[in-house]
């Protein structure tokens, strides 16, 4: 593992059950996390942004399945890391890192939550859990995080129920319950998607803030590239299970190479633009399902770029553009021999 | 809460008033009286009744009154003096003859909704997590041959396998030699020995439908949000289950209570029949037979009471287990 990387995913492929047959949802991805940095997924729903995040702390659904490649975790970079897909899905291993080294934030605030539980005791547990402290204990610190995390009146926020909450306010109470063991890296599974965009843009603050206080490294998955804009260094595109152009979100944003990336950057509406263009730009087309997966390069059919006979045939190879910028695409395939050469 | 408590208490003591008044009616509408049956007997007997002792009779009976003043002294005595009228086919007063029976049938209901939930939500939570296993569908296709099953069916046949394997007459609920002793430890061993039959009767197909009921809840929350996020937190599966999604699909389970304990009560009659039990059931079927209408239409309160007072307690049970509905109140 490269010095400096908390999380390295090496190949990963996951399937999905269906009817005895396994439908690819991810195929082969490689990425790393390194120590202290937001890496963001992106990508349109069904792409595999969501899948990939669960499996990191083996939460996939029964029908799904890790079929290989490595998922290397390391809580610090002393430690030496261990292999995350092999291990038994609810076994003693998996389940003292979920919540404790590791932990995750879903999309639904209102529903993360269990409805009849005080959300006190929700965010208790998980201290309790992993750290070695007595109830009043475990209730002091719920009262400290959700104080840190924003929540007016905690002492009489701690033994509310979550429906007397608002979704921005259990988004809160559902970052504070990640961070009650302190984890070294945090994974957020579009976790503004559901708000408005005022509380969107709290939240995220609040998330920027408490990344640097407490150094954690962050995985932040949304297909809203204003949100990778605010939050994210580096950014991982993803299309149909796989990635397909990677590099730091100044690079990606500024240089786009891949056409889906081009595209997606396009579709953004800017202020201004929108009194001479009456339309916003999309992209042509619609995500095929799992089952009509497009052979060779997935997005071929959409492509503007598309070179028949070779994108159709075969997944194009890794273009390293530069030491950071990496891309999947054939128009690219001779740009890295001239680089090398 | 007290107040929703107290509002939920004064809907029951209201839906009471109302189905004494449909009660009432219902017992009314055939054709004919209890004088009327009582001539049809005599006149059977060879001993033909008279137009005018017929006359006499009803005029005794009160049955000549309209009908309003009839119900109306029948609740009035029933709350004001606790008495539920006269049973004429008895010749004694009605609340004697059900207070007779109705522990048996209370045994009977409460011991089959007892087995039924204590069999049920066990192999109900086992179905939905193994949804689609061997097991899951083993309970299922056995659960569907339970509800299939009409109880009466169930109970010939298990009278027949009784009579056939063990040599013993599994009808009535006591052996003969304690058929009319006082109450004794020994009397009520020779019970249990007996209720097993009458209560697999009785339950069979409400487990099997209790089954699914559990099946169906548990995995609609087996799916939900907070249960992987409680999964995230590093929950062991166990406890997960049982705290969360578990707890959540006690909720239906709980709130249809009521009327699973009327479904037990009022599937009785037919079992006990057939069975020749010594509760209300025959008791109730013969009342409406005979046109016995004080007792006739005190069965029907207690049935629908019991009904009533099952709702009202499923509703302080989903008010202890879910703070949404306790908050509801206030």
């Amino acid at each position: 593992m490269k010095k400096g990387v908390l999380l390295e995913i090496r190949d990963l492929h996951i399937t999905l059950d269906f009817d005895g047959d396994d439908i690819p949802i991810v195929q082969g991805i490689d990425l790393e996390l390194p120590a202290g940095k937001v890496l963001a997924l992106v990508g349109e729903s069904g792409c595999g942004k969501s899948i990939t995040s669960q499996a990191l702390l083996r939460l996939l659904p029964r029908e799904v399945r890790i079929s290989s490649g490595e998922i290397n975790f390391r809580p610090t970079e002393d430690q030496s890391p261990i292999d995350i897909a092999p291990l038994n899905k609810d076994g003693k291993e998996i389940r003292s890192i979920r919540g404790n080294q590791m932990s995750m934030i879903f999309q639904e605030p209102m529903s993360s939550f269990s409805p009849i539980h005080k959300i006190g005791d929700q965010i208790g547990e998980v201290i309790q859990l992993h750290l070695k402290v007595t109830k009043a204990e475990a209730r002091r610190r719920v009262i400290d995080l959700l104080d840190k995390v924003g929540i007016p009146d905690p002492e009489q926020a701690v033994d509310q129920y979550p429906h007397s909450f608002s979704g921005g306010m259990r988004q809160r109470a559902m970052i504070a319950k990640s961070l009650a063991c302190n984890p070294s890296i945090l994974i957020a599974d579009e976790p503004t998607t559901a708000l408005d965009v005022t509380i969107q843009a709290q939240i995220l603050e609040i998330m920027r803030n408490l990344k640097d206080e407490l150094r954690m490294s962050m995985i932040f998955i949304t297909h809203d590239l204003g949100v990778v804009a605010q939050i994210a260094d580096e950014v991982a595109i993803m299309y149909m299970g796989r990635i397909v152009e990677k590099g730091p979100v100044s690079e990606i944003f500024n240089n786009p190479q891949h056409p889906y990336t081009v595209s997606l950057l396009s579709a953004i509406p800017r202020l201004g633009d929108l009194s001479d263009r009456r339309k916003l730009t999309s992209i042509r087309g619609s995500v095929p399902s799992l089952f009509e997966r497009p052979p060779g390069c997935a997005f071929h059919p959409r492509c503007d770029s598309f070179i028949p006979g070779r994108c159709d045939t075969q997944f194009p190879p890794t273009s390293q553009l530069s030491p950071i910028h990496e891309v999947h695409c054939f128009i690219h395939e001779n740009t890295e021999k001239e680089i090398s050469s | 809460m007290i107040r929703f408590v107290f509002s939920r208490f004064v809907y029951m003591v209201l839906t009471m008033a109302a189905v004494s008044v449909i009660a009432f009616i219902l017992i009314q509408l055939p054709p004919g009286d209890f004088a009327d049956s009582y001539a049809n007997k005599r006149q059977q007997a060879g001993a033909p009744i008279t137009t005018e002792e017929l006359d006499n009779m009803r005029h005794q009976l009160g049955l000549d009154q309209p009908w309003h003043i009839q119900y109306g002294s029948w609740v009035s005595n029933m709350v004001l003096r606790g008495d539920m009228g006269y049973s004429w086919e008895w010749r004694r007063p009605v609340a004697d003859v059900i207070g007779d029976r109705l522990p048996l049938t209370l045994a009977l209901a409460f011991s089959t909704l007892f087995l039924m939930y204590l069999i049920a939500i066990p192999i109900g939570i086992y179905s939905a997590v193994r949804q689609y296993s061997a097991t899951d569908h083993l309970f299922s296709t056995a659960g569907y041959v339970g509800l299939a099953t009409p109880n009466f069916l169930l109970a010939l046949i298990l009278m027949y396998l009784g009579q056939k394997w063990f040599g013993q007459s599994v009808g009535g609920l006591f052996s003969p030699e304690y058929q009319d002793a006082p109450w004794s430890w020994g009397r009520v061993g020779n019970l249990i020995e007996h209720l097993w039959v009458p209560v697999i009767v009785l339950g069979t197909a409400g487990t099997a439908y209790l089954i699914r009921t559990v099946r169906a809840s548990t995995l609609d929350e087996l799916d939900k949000m907070y249960v992987m996020a409680a999964r995230a937190g590093g929950l062991s599966p166990m406890r997960l289950l049982l705290k969360y999604p578990v707890r959540m699909a006690l909720n239906p389970i709980v709130a249809t209570l009521g009327w699973r304990l009327t479904y037990v009560i009022s599937g009785a009659p037919i079992v006990g029949v057939v069975m020749s039990l010594p509760d209300t059931g025959p008791l109730f079927l013969h009342s409406l037979l005979n046109q016995d209408m004080y007792l006739a239409g005190g069965m029907v309160l207690i049935y629908c009471a019991f009904t009533i007072i099952g709702t009202f307690i499923s509703d302080l049970l989903l008010i202890l287990i879910d703070p949404r509905i306790r908050m509801q109140g206030n």
